[in-house]
């Protein structure tokens, strides 16, 4: 199919692209920054090239070096991943340059969807209704805060070239359109370079909901399901699902036939994501364009899950120019996945990002689990990328199954030295909102006080120090029988080079079936 | 050459902290957990099932935990349940005998001035808004940061006088360190 495939990202992502090419028996070549030499995704790959300082914007998101690295791997296709240079249409405009093929579609298509306000002209056009709005052509802060007050309070400024939630400002009323504008425009230029903005109404308690498609050149369009994207912080995902719970058939129909719609529309190629917002879930419930995203996405497992397509493998098959070998019957989705997405962050503290060294590390698994990861114990957590670590895919018969079992594995997970967001995900699934399927993408603000406060019971607290006591023991012994005198604690910080070098730092006291 | 028993824990998770004693058996295998103090300490027998260098399986009040844990200082991070806790070796006379130990302790410290402002997470500083000598009022956006694509306003918590600027624009801040001292109008 191809020589060798460069993936263009780095973290999870990275190493679920190399894992789909190492099945298909294509080799693959890693970039990495001066902040990644020991990540995962380099070790996941047969060669890597350094691109660059850590600041993306000398490494990951320089199209030149991205192109390079290509040349200099060997490589005769380049995959982006999400985020980074997935969604920018000069990297597929370089790669056909350079004679590369470009996983995705066409440097145009891209271009068109990029920007959000011709992504909705796109959708109007071919008979798809988008979040009733504004797109002015005067750009100055009277010609936004015009269009603003044609909309109505509440509203959302959101940047043009920007995506995936980044740079959005929500405006209550009149009062904070003036400093709304401002930070809007800022965000916008700082996220996605560009500080064109259009406005949405924000509609009370929507859905996010979104339908995954994938174009051949040969004039077939795939949609494979929806996924119900509403448990958001900040505007960021944090679970998803697949199909979106509670739908009614004529709703998910029609969902799906906007979804194709736009996508036939737009002469579209590869894998892509319609996202609509839906408020109501009956046939005749409110159904708006939101924006399509032109790439592989972060929840695409689920997807993978129902359905039993590998997304990046159709992604490889449809760039090779092949015709993709599913019928619509063969992909017709079957039960049901939820993926719970595992950031460094805070949740307790207003969800700020945490940077850091990962001391220990443990993945689940076990029927229906699929963990996609960057990380391991030891990893570095840069400060300069995205904090999602991993995320936790569980597929069960019913919703309720899938449901059980993430809330079983996110018990197993276990991120050691850095915050993550583990504990709110389990108490989210637990919640009797979830559990009956009542979100909406205020999900996360209206429960905040009883997903993140609360205390543990002092049984397990005595449970910790337990264990505490006992690896501490452990340790004595092995120490004092390892080296004798001397053999005290290691040194505050050594917990990572331990980690990293295990038993053999201390292969003295080591044996075979030490328990 | 074992360390002489008991073990004084410190258990934090999330805002709650709890002191905990670990008396050990004949053998390593079975704990008398003692929580809190005084007429309020309650005791648990724990039996360990199994402990490696990284993960204890503990058997307590009917139930069965498997604790993972990383070294960390004199103490642990440790992860049973989905939820997060710090474990520190907590000293026979309290916490604050053992204050000097804490590796982390310097960097605090440095935070200890109450009129310095101080980065609440790794982030780059993208833009400072004032000088020494500005004067501003509670809310003022006075620097910006960015980490992870995200922007964060440091904004003044109370009126006063900026009396200096510790970071330049570009610089990378570790969690607290000071940005900029306020001096509070009075």
């Amino acid at each position: 199919m191809f020589t060798r495939v460069l993936i263009a990202n780095r973290g999870e992502i990275a190493v679920r692209i190399a894992r789909t090419c190492r099945t298909l028996g294509i080799p693959t070549a890693a970039v990495f920054s001066d902040a990644d030499r020991n990540a995962r995704h380099v070790a996941a790959c047969g060669a890597a090239v350094h691109i660059g300082a850590a600041p993306a914007s000398e490494s990951y998101l320089s199209v030149g070096r991205i192109i390079d690295a290509a040349r200099a791997s060997g490589a005769d296709a380049v995959h982006a991943g999400y985020g980074f240079l997935s969604e920018d249409p000069s990297l597929p405009a370089a790669c056909a340059d350079a004679g590369l093929t470009f996983i995705g579609p066409p440097a145009e298509v891209i271009a068109r969807f990029g920007s959000k306000i011709n992504a909705r002209r796109a959708a109007r056009d071919a008979g798809v209704q988008v979040v009733p709005g504004g797109e002015p052509a005067d750009q100055s802060e009277a010609g936004i805060a015009a269009a603003a007050r044609r909309t109505g309070f509440p509203l959302i400024l959101k940047p043009s070239a920007g995506g995936g939630g980044k740079g959005m400002v929500t405006v209550r009323d009149d009062d904070e359109l003036a400093e709304s504008i401002a930070r809007a425009r800022r965000e916008a230029l700082a996220t996605a370079g560009d500080g064109t903005l259009y406005v949405e109404r924000r509609i009370a308690r929507p859905r996010h909901v979104e339908v995954q498609v994938v174009a051949d050149r040969h004039g077939s369009v795939l949609q494979l399901g929806e996924r119900d994207c509403s448990t958001q912080r900040r505007h960021q995902k944090v679970i998803e699902e697949s199909p979106a719970p509670g739908l009614s058939p004529g709703l998910r129909a029609r969902l799906a036939a906007a979804a194709v719609g736009v996508a036939r529309h737009a002469s579209y190629e590869n894998a892509g994501t319609v996202e609509f917002l839906i408020d109501g879930t009956g046939d005749d419930a409110g159904c708006y364009f939101l924006e399509m995203n032109t790439r592989l996405q972060v929840e695409h497992p689920i997807t993978e899950l129902v359905t039993g397509v590998d997304l990046v493998e159709a992604q490889l098959i449809v760039a090779a120019g092949r015709p993709l070998p599913w019928s619509a019957a063969e992909v017709a989705p079957r039960g049901h996945a939820i993926e719970c997405r595992v950031y460094a962050e805070d949740p307790a503290g207003d969800y700020l990002p945490q940077a850091g060294t990962i001391a220990g590390y443990h993945e689940p698994s076990g029927p229906g689990i699929r963990v996609d990861s960057g990380v391991s114990t030891g990893s570095d957590v840069p400060v300069h990328y995205d904090p999602l670590l991993a995320k936790l895919a569980a597929a069960g018969r019913t919703r309720e199954q899938a449901r059980r079992r993430a809330h079983a594995a996110l018990g197993e997970f276990a991120v050691l030295g850095l915050q993550t967001n583990i504990r709110l995900l389990r108490r989210v699934l637990a919640h009797e909102a979830f559990v009956t399927s009542d979100v909406h993408t205020g999900f996360l603000a209206d429960h905040e006080k009883a997903l993140i406060g609360g205390e543990p019971d002092e049984v397990t607290l005595a449970a910790i120090a337990a264990a505490a006591s006992a690896v501490q023991s452990k340790h004595n012994r092995r120490t004092s029988a390892g080296s004798g005198a001397g053999a005290d604690r290691h040194p505050p910080g050594d917990a990572v080079r331990d980690a990293r070098t295990g038993v053999w730092s201390r292969l003295a006291g080591w044996r075979l079936g030490d328990r | 050459m074992t360390e002489p028993r008991p073990e004084r824990w410190l258990v934090t998770c999330g805002a709650a902290s709890r002191r905990i004693r670990c008396l050990g058996g004949a053998d390593d295998a079975v704990l008398e957990i003692e929580i809190g103090g005084g007429d309020a300490a309650r005791t648990l027998t724990a039996a360990i099932v199994s402990c490696s260098e990284d993960t204890c399986v503990v058997a307590i009040a009917g139930q069965s935990l498997v604790v993972r844990l990383a070294a960390r200082g004199d103490g642990f991070d440790a992860m049973a349940d989905g939820e997060t806790f710090t474990v520190e070796g907590a000293a026979e006379a309290g916490p604050a005998a053992h204050a000097g130990d804490d590796p982390n302790e310097a960097e605090r410290s440095e935070t200890a001035d109450p009129d310095a402002l101080a980065a609440p997470m790794p982030a780059a500083v993208s833009a400072i808004l004032v000088q020494p000598g500005t004067v501003v009022e509670a809310g003022d956006t006075l620097l910006r940061l960015e980490a992870m694509k995200m922007e964060l306003a440091i904004r003044a918590p109370s009126p006063g006088r900026v009396t200096s600027v510790e970071c330049r624009v570009g610089d990378l801040v570790q969690p607290g360190r000071p940005l900029v001292t306020l001096d509070p109008a009075r």
